[in-house]
């Protein structure tokens, strides 16, 4: 009994994170694939620290609204070049085409 | 014979520079904005890009199409921008320190002054999309360059990691590091911007 509360401990003290290497592994998450055992520490943090699912779900809306601004879509483009900046551009693009 | 059956295949994907301001222009510097953060570097990228492309006409195979030509040089301008961005030593001195316990039994716990509130179901709501998106817009200006770039460069150009720290001149280890400090930095300037 006395060494399986020992291998329990053991085993708890493996996969304990502190909210820092929680946080660490969840901005890791957003952009790559966790490891198997990350994630598993990572889940069993999650369980207990509802500080850190708070930190989860806003740390995801951000990754959300980035990749919403990521794509361009063409036939919704929200800043324009104004006039004077488009003359402004074509005139250096045609000094250049005339210096060939 | 139609018109459609008149244009061969080799006269798909031709360069037209006279057309590039008024076709592409738009959409290229929403590109770079989305990126730089800044409507005059986002306007001088989209120049240098055209300019560059005008020199490099020849480069053109016409296998993809002109824009996507013209999005190929242009992140290639944004990578350009943050490598210079990032490695600008002075301007990446911050004083951010992190919001959890550095010391005792609590250590790496978060700091009681510094525990995440609730914001963000509110701003995830239709409702407050723009007041959110503009919140996190300015946001991401105020990080150190060095980490504005790091973030960018892997997150929104999708580079890997390797090719990141080769640009901006970091460590492998320093990289996740500073991902993970763009997060936490990120997250807590939008929540003192959202509940005050």
């Amino acid at each position: 009994m006395k060494t399986l509360n020992n291998m329990m401990g053991k085993l708890m003290t493996f996969l304990m994170l502190n909210c820092d290497k929680a946080t660490f592994l969840l901005s890791k998450k957003e952009v790559e694939d966790l490891r198997w055992i990350e994630s598993v520490k990572l889940r069993f943090h999650l369980m207990s620290c509802s500080y850190c699912r708070r930190f989860a779900q806003q740390s995801a809306l951000i990754s959300k609204q980035f990749n919403s601004i990521k794509v361009i879509d063409p036939y919704n483009l929200k800043l324009k070049l104004t006039d004077d900046q488009k003359v402004c551009i074509q005139h250096k693009l045609d000094s250049e085409m005339n210096i060939k | 014979m139609s018109d459609k059956q008149k244009i061969g295949k080799n006269d798909y994907h031709k360069l037209d520079p006279n057309s590039w301001v008024n076709n592409y222009g738009d959409y290229l510097y929403n590109y770079a904005y989305y990126r730089v953060n800044s409507k005059e570097v986002s306007e001088d990228i989209v120049q240098d890009t055209l300019i560059a492309a005008l020199r490099a006409q020849n480069s053109f195979r016409g296998e993809s199409t002109e824009l996507t030509w013209l999005l190929s040089i242009l992140k290639r301008k944004v990578i350009d921008y943050f490598r210079k961005l990032g490695s600008n030593k002075e301007r990446t001195i911050t004083d951010y320190t992190m919001p959890f316990r550095d010391e005792g039994i609590f250590e790496g716990h978060w700091l009681n002054n510094r525990l995440p509130r609730e914001w963000s179901n509110e701003a995830d709501s239709s409702l407050h999309q723009e007041e959110f998106a503009e919140i996190l817009e300015i946001c991401l200006s105020l990080l150190p360059d060095k980490w504005r770039s790091v973030f960018v460069l892997k997150f929104m150009e999708e580079l890997s990691s390797d090719e990141v720290c080769k640009e901006t001149g970091c460590t492998p280890s320093n990289f996740w590091v500073i991902m993970h400090r763009t997060r936490l930095k990120l997250r807590e300037c939008i929540e003192n911007k959202w509940l005050t």
